[in-house]
């Protein structure tokens, strides 16, 4: 007896986002349904997790292998404008700049990060507020989980969380598209503290893709104890 | 024990094992765990968002649960044994949050505080990634470097697999070939490193 629909199940495309956390709550559930029924199914995707969670940990820089004589022309001239934009930037400003590290889930943080005093910070309902929380992180510390209750419905691709340094004109920041809400409700981010202690983060939250909503927003100091 | 004893499920073969377990037979006891671990495990990993200490954590006991509830009343309705467990997960992943909110902070409060997390760190040996130690010795033994590319861009990047196939001249069955020997090799590295073979995924018997 089949209780999902096996085809749309088993594809590899379906797999992936599963893996990836892209599907939505009842298509996600009915995979582990069908996954539940069908051990031996199981037990490979359990398999691609461990790939997945090892390749990870391994933190491989991203297609470095492999790039055909076009990508490689691209990547050149990319690099040649990153190098330009760098200095200009340099002369701009000696802030930090470029993209801020996050992870989706904790089994994406690094293990070295993970091995001290965890830290989270719950943000809740402060849409329109722009008050500055502040949040003591323990020296022992390696990772800081953010929690948010987002306020509004999930489109189609669940939620977007966008994280950036305080000043944003030169800051760093970054997007995390395609996030669900854990069984409780909550989105769930991580950030190195090392990245992120002595700012103020601009934490934002809209559904993927974005609606007319404004973003909910919450403002986070990070500092060391 | 085969692999067709712990294959496709159905109501009926549901309302044996139960009835297995009920009258004492442990083998029955060891052929559910077996069926249903790495499927819990992969609901526990979503529903904790990733966690894995607490994924194991809540596996083990919702199989205690389960398997006390089997021996002593059984399900009303058998066929429904696999959503019985899931929910069971899911529930004790919930509970588990929300202890660890209480410990943490009132979850509703705008006063925000940094509080650590009371859970204990990661296991040192689970902190040192050691599935990432056990991957990196995989991709070392790979033959060359396409393979290594396609493990990486669809495991690490999330790349698409037709875009995959595309970009390295690759047919589907070779793309399969490819994830099946490294899916197999990383089983035969975690017995090597001393996971328990019953908590292992079986290896694959064909591409």
């Amino acid at each position: 007896m089949s209780h999902s629909s096996e085809p749309e199940v088993t594809d590899a495309a379906t797999v992936a986002a599963y893996l990836a956390n892209r599907l939505d709550p009842r298509r996600a559930e009915a995979f582990e349904d069908y996954c539940l029924r069908h051990p031996d199914f199981a037990r490979q995707v359990e398999l691609d997790l461990m790939l997945k969670t090892g390749l990870k940990q391994l933190q491989m820089p991203r297609k470095t292998p492999f790039l055909n004589a076009r990508w490689r022309a691209g990547l050149g001239i990319a690099a040649a404008l990153a190098v330009i934009a760098a200095c200009g930037l340099l002369f701009v400003s000696r802030s930090q700049s470029g993209t801020l590290i996050a992870y989706r889930s904790a089994s994406e943080v690094p293990a070295q990060l993970l091995g001290g005093t965890r830290l989270s910070a719950t943000l809740i309902r402060l849409r329109g507020d722009s008050a500055v929380r502040r949040i003591l992180a323990p020296r022992a510390a390696g990772v800081l989980g953010v929690r948010v209750a987002p306020d509004v419905k999930p489109g189609r691709l669940g939620y977007r969380v966008g994280i950036a340094l305080e000043p944003r004109v030169i800051g760093r920041s970054v997007t995390l598209d395609s996030l669900h809400p854990d069984a409780d409700g909550y989105l769930e981010v991580y950030l190195p503290l090392a990245e992120v202690a002595d700012h103020t983060l601009d934490v934002t939250v809209s559904s993927a893709p974005a609606d007319q909503e404004e973003p909910l927003s919450f403002r986070l100091q990070v500092a060391y104890q | 024990m085969s692999t067709d004893e712990v294959g496709v499920q159905t109501d009926d073969s549901n309302k044996v094992l139960c009835s297995r377990i009920r009258a004492g037979d442990t083998d029955a006891e060891s052929m559910l765990v077996k069926r249903l671990l790495s499927g819990l495990r992969l609901v526990a990993h979503r529903a904790s968002g990733g966690d894995l200490e607490l994924s194991n954590d809540v596996c083990q006991e919702a199989l205690v649960i389960l398997l006390r509830r089997l021996r002593t009343t059984g399900l009303d309705d058998p066929a429904g044994l696999e959503a019985f467990a899931a929910q069971t997960v899911r529930n004790l992943v919930i509970a588990a949050r929300r202890k660890n909110q209480r410990q943490r902070t009132a979850p509703d409060s705008e006063a925000l505080e940094g509080v650590p997390d009371p859970r204990p760190p990661v296991p040192a040996e689970e902190a040192s990634g050691r599935l990432g130690v056990l991957v990196k010795r995989l991709l070392a033994e790979l033959p060359g470097d396409r393979d290594r590319a396609i493990l990486t861009r669809f495991y690490l990047h999330e790349d698409d697999k037709s875009e995959i196939c595309r970009d390295l001249n690759l047919t589907d069955l070779g793309f399969n070939q490819v994830l099946f020997r490294a899916r197999n090799r990383l089983r035969q590295l975690l017995v090597q490193a001393g996971v328990d073979k019953y908590d292992l995924p079986d290896s694959e018997t064909g591409s």
